[in-house]
């Protein structure tokens, strides 16, 4: 821009000078401009004090030069300082997001999944690198305390070697033949029972139900509903239309829903773990006594419930009232 | 007068509502009870469940009625299922549209499934859309049907909620009147 507008003669000079000057700096120089007309220089003077025509000539043309700049570039300079000023203030924000860690985290938060993700994609080497010290010391730590858990049960079966359920043990090792030990920890996992429910099997009434948590109870009979109608979407859509195929389980997230069916009802139970090795065959086994207790009021069900609650709270509350334990597998 | 003395028993029946397409059935049902599953279930199998306690008079006491009401989809689509879901029905709410005559004529075959597979089961027919213009049936129409099946018969409207309650009360009569006339 200074290069176009920088004259290559003195014949722009004249004009500029005619304009009032804008700046205090240029007084001087016009007044020794024209002086230097009127006097010839003394010889210190031409050394160094008093410029000569050329550097008059050159700061004229520098002060014209400035006056130009100042017209030309002053809408662009006040911009800049808007900017800056803008900029200033953004800075001073920012600071503050940065100091405040709240803020901070709000402000990366939805980017940095994505950021997580592209990188683990990008470079799953290097992150597993960088996490390696963390994440394994989260799983040997709970692995360790897994272990040790076990470690206990076991210890705490073993150390009852004598009893009943050990001597039952070690005869259905030996007749399986597995080693007692792994049966011992086959049944040391952990292995709880949530809920329980008998449902007759035609109509999908809920007949008896018992759970750990009692807010759920509310739903029972809406589920055992669902539950029947699931399993009879199932057949239809898979079986061949008879009775014979049923669901076996329902897996949901960590929970399993292990459904065992007798004539005339079936017991859906929801579980948390791993079932011992017999539960299905106990489960079944309840479930066809409750059925030929009360295979005539199942056969012909009328809605009341009453009527067969006793006997299953009898035969399957055991079952959900504790951990589940052999003696109660094998009453 | 029946909140003067305890129920003498809790029971529970399963209940179908049975219609075409569009008739009505699950406004009837959102009208009537209010815990329900969410829809999506309608979708995926064919069914939604509700569950209702009506209390109902019997003799000088009161019976409390648990309905399992599995409202099973009218569409084409679930046609083959609608069987499966009737086994185990102790009674069924009929449902037709007052502004389309054919819903009352397709009835018939929905009563006759359910009569092969439940036997026993108790009708009652919810004419429904009564709050609408343009009906295509009278009530005689519905009327003389509702006798054929044996069925009393509402002119509801899930809309502004008329004779709703009275439908599934009069069910619950029915089902209570059943049940003994089967004890005695």
């Amino acid at each position: 821009m200074v290069d176009i507008v920088k004259p290559d003669s003195n014949e722009g000079a004249p004009e500029v000078s005619r304009e009032p000057s804008q700046t205090g700096s240029e007084q001087p120089a016009a007044a020794g401009d024209q002086e230097s007309h009127e006097q010839p220089p003394s010889n210190a003077q031409a050394g160094s004090l008093v410029p000569d025509a050329d550097t008059s000539d050159a700061d004229e043309e520098e002060g014209a030069l400035d006056i130009l700049r100042d017209i030309l570039l002053d809408e662009e300079r006040t911009r800049l300082e808007t900017e800056i000023d803008s900029l200033k203030a953004e800075i001073v924000q920012l600071k503050g997001q940065l100091a405040d860690r709240d803020a901070l985290a709000a402000t990366i938060a939805p980017v940095l999944g994505g950021a997580i993700r592209k990188q683990i994609r990008e470079s799953r080497e290097e992150m597993i690198d960088a996490l390696y010290p963390i994440i394994g010391q989260l799983v040997v730590r709970a692995v360790s305390e897994a272990v040790r858990d076990l470690a206990r049960a076991i210890d705490a079966r073993l150390r009852t070697a004598m009893d009943a359920k050990n001597v039952w043990r070690r005869i259905r090792a030996w007749i399986a033949g597995v080693p007692e030990a792994e049966l011992a920890l086959r049944e040391a996992l952990p292995f709880n029972i949530a809920e329980l429910f008998v449902i007759h099997r035609e109509t999908g009434l809920l007949l008896w139900h018992t759970s750990q948590d009692p807010v759920i109870a509310h739903d029972s009979e809406l589920i055992s509903a669902m539950l029947t109608a699931i399993q009879d979407f199932a057949g239809h859509a898979l079986g061949s239309g008879d009775q014979d195929g049923r669901l076996d389980e329902l897996q949901y997230d960590n929970r399993l829903i292990i459904l065992e069916a007798g004539r005339w009802s079936y017991v859906a139970v929801v579980v948390d773990g791993i079932p011992p090795l017999d539960f299905r065959s106990d489960l079944r086994r309840r479930i066809l006594e409750f059925d030929h207790a009360n295979e005539e009021t199942l056969r012909a069900f009328d809605g009341n419930t009453t009527v067969v609650a006793q006997l299953a709270f009898e035969l399957f509350q055991p079952l959900v009232a504790q951990p589940l334990t052999d003696s109660q597998m094998k009453p | 007068m029946a909140d003067e003395v305890a129920p003498i028993a809790t029971m529970s029946y399963k209940i179908c509502l049975l219609g075409d397409f569009a008739v009505g059935k699950t406004s009837l049902v959102r009208r009537f009870v209010y815990d329900l599953f969410d829809d999506k279930y309608l979708s995926t199998i064919g069914v939604k469940v509700s569950r209702k306690t009506v209390v109902v008079p019997r003799e000088d006491r009161v019976v409390e009625l648990t309905l399992i009401l599995w409202d099973l989809a009218g569409s084409e689509k679930f046609s083959s299922l609608q069987a499966t879901y009737m086994r185990g029905a102790t009674g069924a709410v009929l449902v037709c549209d007052m502004t389309r005559a054919e819903t009352l004529a397709h009835l018939n075959s929905y009563v006759e499934d359910l009569k092969v597979i439940s036997p026993a089961a108790v009708f009652v027919l919810a004419a429904n859309k009564c709050d609408l213009s343009g009906w295509e049936l009278t009530q005689d129409d519905v009327e003389s049907f509702a006798a054929s099946v044996g069925a009393p018969c509402f002119f509801t409207s899930a809309k502004s909620g008329a004779q709703v309650d009275d439908l599934f009360l009069a069910l619950g009569q029915a089902l209570v009147n059943h049940s003994e006339g089967g004890a005695s």
